[in-house]
């Protein structure tokens, strides 16, 4: 009856087997973040492919995706696993068929291996500069896949490194005596196409990338030279110029920014006024405070860069510590541990990174020795809850939704496009920062949890009721904005066992009410691999907020189910529907939300609580105070 | 929250470099250094006695620079005891505490039962003194507080510190020692030699 349950109950399982560090180099990304939502959401097979799969008919495309015959693959060359029904790509269904002018994607005639792609690529859109766009039909899009995928076959430095290669050999003096006239500059102006959808695509993480920084600058200054270019090309070197300077690559010599201001992250750091602000994207090079408790709950509050690993956390923490400069014998090494508020506790590995964004929303970080690791206990604040009313009780439906959206909308738009092709397929060519995008999961979880919690500690069964009818409401004016993320998380909290069991409470609501959340509860069911929600989302224009976990879900099936390198050669099909999906990504954000809001100073409250929630993310407490309202329900 | 109030909670303010982490340091784990990293907030924890019972002295260390005005008013509203600490060699540090203590006033109302010291420290730079001994204690006097110097590098009147701020508590009989029986001994002797070495 109440699917979405269900499948928060499988979760357990899941975290379990997730819990087991990773086989080979590759680290486990650990379970805290998405713990709610993503492990068992993302291992459950979607139920019904071939259902998912006619709906696509209007676009072949997508079950072109495994044909048997794809001059990619050989039959052979298909797992066991693949070829059953949990694999293969299909049972997507695309967001909207305009996303993408189907007629033109053509993928490559002839199979390439990764070193020579790029090559191929540059040989498409330097082709034929007579086609309206100045380069072939289809090749748009081909420019797309590849720079948005490319980091699953080649790390980005290289990719790049390749595009410098082809732009010298292309200034090599005489050309090839094969090549025609006018050979050499389409080639360089294709790789100028590419470098440019590069920078474009890539604005605003690039600060990040040093070694591919290093390159750029170096192509870049290798087509400034080329003074063959200017009278022919000049409306893309303009536009070089121009991203070049948007994108802040450090062109000059010049080491990193000296101070940067410190960005809040955790709670604790949060002054008032900040959280009212609009959310930017958090970067790896930030630098963010951090409180790391001892075992005896001491703590001492670390700056740290965000992308920091584990070693680099426990030094400054050390240094923090043996404050004295007489102590040359080396205490016993510390280990850092995430403890979460139901005292489960995981050991981050010192070459971790960027673990500050991957902590459970209760989790603290805790510095012990080997000896002391079995004695951490999560801090009394977690664990102790005193039952009342809140806020919530004082404030509309409609504000707290409108509120929600709001903040959930800078969230969304503070995700890079690449966050997500990184979060999927990181671990395996070097790693990306998915820091915005593991806050966003992390703020979907919080939701779900504010919601148990508000109804938890209200201790009066009419109130409780009046607690339930406003968060349906809240998940009905979210689903008007087209917030789906906030929706689901919100439908999610109520269907969390802890509430749903308090049947005296689900009693007293009105039927309207009853009625409005069954509604809810089937639109939210994974069933036939969420057929209900794919469908009410085709029918949405943008701006939307998609049920972000779901995404990630579709790539990570599209990861599983095919190789992205078969017999050495790259499977193109596959970055192209990762790329398919990526762009539905860009296409919700392709416009601006508005929002009418007023900013009275009730309005301004309203909004500092929706963005600061103080919530139990713990089961076990949050069981423990359902059968304390409700003792004898069932 | 049970256990938070059996916490005895004392918050440490000074301007930036005066030596508020040497101080805490030096009591909790016994070392010193030269070098100077900047805090943002610590907080150590140690057991003592209350009321012939256990507790936990909680002590927060906090950063000279205010920036974290809200987190400032937090702990001033949850401490029990405060140490104000400027550095003997700068009149300049001593002015800084002013708005501090000012704050503490007005976000606890009756400062006379809080206990309050106001240390000055790097007493052993003597040859770089710009607040005098009875500079100091006259600003106690004005605030209705108790005094001390001490030196965090020298292991000076640190320990002596922390317990005569325990003994300035009133409302309950807090005390370094865990045995409560021998404190009381302990706490004259200790007055006594804090005393001597400030005159
Ligand atoms: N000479 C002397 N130097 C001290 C003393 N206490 C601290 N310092 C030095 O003063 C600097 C700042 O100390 P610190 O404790 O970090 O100051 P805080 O900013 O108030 O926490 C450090 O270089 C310490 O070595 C002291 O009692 N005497
Ligand atoms: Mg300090």
């Amino acid at each position: 009856m109440k699917p979405l349950e269900k499948f928060l109950k499988k979760q357990g399982s899941h975290l379990a087997a997730r819990a087991v560090p990773g086989s080979g180099g590759q680290l486990p990304r650990r379970q805290s973040v998405s713990k709610i939502l993503l492990p068992g959401f993302l291992k459950e097979p979607p139920e019904d492919l071939t259902e998912g799969g006619t709906e696509t008919t209007g676009d072949g495309r997508w079950l072109e995706l495994r044909p048997p015959d794809s001059a990619l693959r050989s039959p052979t060359s298909f797992s066991s696993e693949e070829l059953s029904p949990g694999g293969g790509g299909g049972g997507e269904t695309q967001l909207s068929p305009e996303s993408v002018p189907t007629c033109c994607w053509v993928p490559l005639a002839e199979p390439e291996n990764p070193d020579r792609l790029v090559g191929r690529v540059l040989e498409r859109l330097g082709g034929d500069l007579t086609a309206p766009h100045g380069h072939g039909c289809g090749a748009d899009i081909l420019l797309d896949d590849i720079v948005l995928t490319h980091s699953l076959f080649l790390p980005t430095e290289q990719f790049l490194h390749q595009l410098y290669q082809h732009f010298m050999t292309a200034s090599a003096i005489p050309s090839p005596p094969c090549w025609k006239e006018d050979e050499a500059v389409h080639r360089k102006r294709a790789v100028l196409i590419i470098l440019l959808h590069f920078l474009e695509t890539f604005k605003g993480i690039l600060q990040e990338e040093e070694k591919a920084g290093k390159v750029i600058k170096d192509l870049y200054l290798l087509i400034m030279k080329d003074a063959s270019l200017y009278h022919k090309l000049e409306d893309e070197i303009l536009k070089l110029h121009q991203l070049v300077e948007t994108v802040e690559l450090k062109v000059t010599e010049e080491t990193h920014p000296s101070s940067k201001q410190v960005k809040p992250l955790f709670r604790h750091f949060r002054r008032i006024d900040s959280c009212l602000q609009t959310r930017v994207a958090f970067r790896g090079s930030d630098e963010i405070f951090c409180r790391v408790y001892m075992p005896d709950h001491s703590y001492v509050t670390i700056r740290s860069r965000l992308s920091a690993s584990v070693q680099d956390i426990l030094t400054s923490v050390t240094e923090k510590l043996q404050y004295s400069d007489e102590q040359p014998t080396r205490e016993e090494a510390l280990i850092l541990v995430a403890v979460a508020s139901s005292g489960e506790k995981s050991v981050l590995q010192p070459n971790e990174e960027c673990v500050f964004t991957t902590l459970g929303i209760n989790s603290h970080l805790f510095a012990c020795t080997k000896d002391t690791f079995p004695s951490l206990v999560p801090l009394p604040e977690e664990i102790q809850v005193s039952p009342g009313d809140t806020e919530i009780h004082r404030m509309e439906a409609e504000d707290v939704a409108n509120h929600l959206t709001a903040f959930h909308w800078e969230l969304f738009r503070c995700v890079h496009e690449l966050e997500f092709v990184d979060y999927v397929f990181h671990g395996e060519r070097g790693r990306r920062e998915t820091a915005n995008l593991e806050l966003l999961l992390q703020r979907c979880s919080e939701v779900q949890h504010w919601v148990a919690t508000e109804v938890l500690l209200c201790e009066s069964v009419g109130k409780r009721t009046h607690l339930l009818k406003k968060f349906i409401k809240v998940a009905a004016v979210c689903k008007q904005h087209q917030d789906m993320l906030t929706f689901y998380a919100v439908v999610i909290g109520l269907n969390n066992a802890p509430v749903s069991r308090l049947r005296l409470t689900w009693e007293k609501l009105p039927g309207k009410f009853k009625n409005l959340f069954r509604k809810f509860e089937n639109l939210t069911d994974p069933c036939r691999n969420h057929k209900s929600y794919r469908e009410v989302l085709t029918r949405m224009k943008p701006p939307i907020i998609p049920f972000v976990p779901l995404i990630l879900k579709d790539l990570t099936f599209l990861h599983e189910a095919s190789k992205t390198l078969v017999d050495g050669l790259v499977n193109v099909e596959k970055l192209h529907s990762v790329a398919e999906k990526v762009r539905t990504i860009r296409k919700c954000r392709s416009r601006p939300l508005c929002l009418e809001m007023e900013s009275s100073p009730q309005q301004l409250q309203t909004k500092a609580y929706v963005r600061q929630f103080q919530v139990i993310d713990n089961q076990n407490l949050l069981f423990e105070l359902s059968h304390k309202l409700e003792s004898n329900s069932q | 929250m049970p256990e938070q109030s059996n916490d005895y909670r004392v918050v440490v303010f000074g301007a930036g470099g005066v030596g508020k982490s040497s101080l805490v340091l030096r009591f909790v784990k016994g070392t010193f250094r030269d070098s100077y990293i900047p805090t943002i907030e610590d907080t150590y924890r140690q057991v003592i006695s209350c009321d012939k019972s256990i507790c936990t002295l909680q002590i927060t260390d906090t950063t000279g620079s205010h920036q974290f005005p809200a987190m400032q008013r937090l702990s001033i509203s949850k401490g029990h005891a405060f140490i104000l600490v400027y550095s003997v060699t700068s009149r300049q540090s001593l002015e800084e505490l002013k708005p501090i203590y000012e704050q503490i006033c007005q976000i606890k109302g009756d400062t006379e039962s809080i206990p309050i010291m106001l240390v000055g420290n790097k007493n052993d730079e003597d040859h770089n003194r710009e607040v005098q001994t009875t500079d100091g204690e006259a600003m106690a006097k004005k605030w209705k507080c108790a005094f001390m110097e001490t030196s965090a590098k020298m292991n000076h009147n640190v320990k002596e510190l922390f317990q005569e701020l325990l003994n300035l508590e009133k409302r309950r009989t807090v005390s370094l020692q865990i045995d409560g029986k021998k404190s009381k001994q302990q706490k004259r002797k200790e007055k006594l030699k804090g005393k001597c070495v400030v005159m």
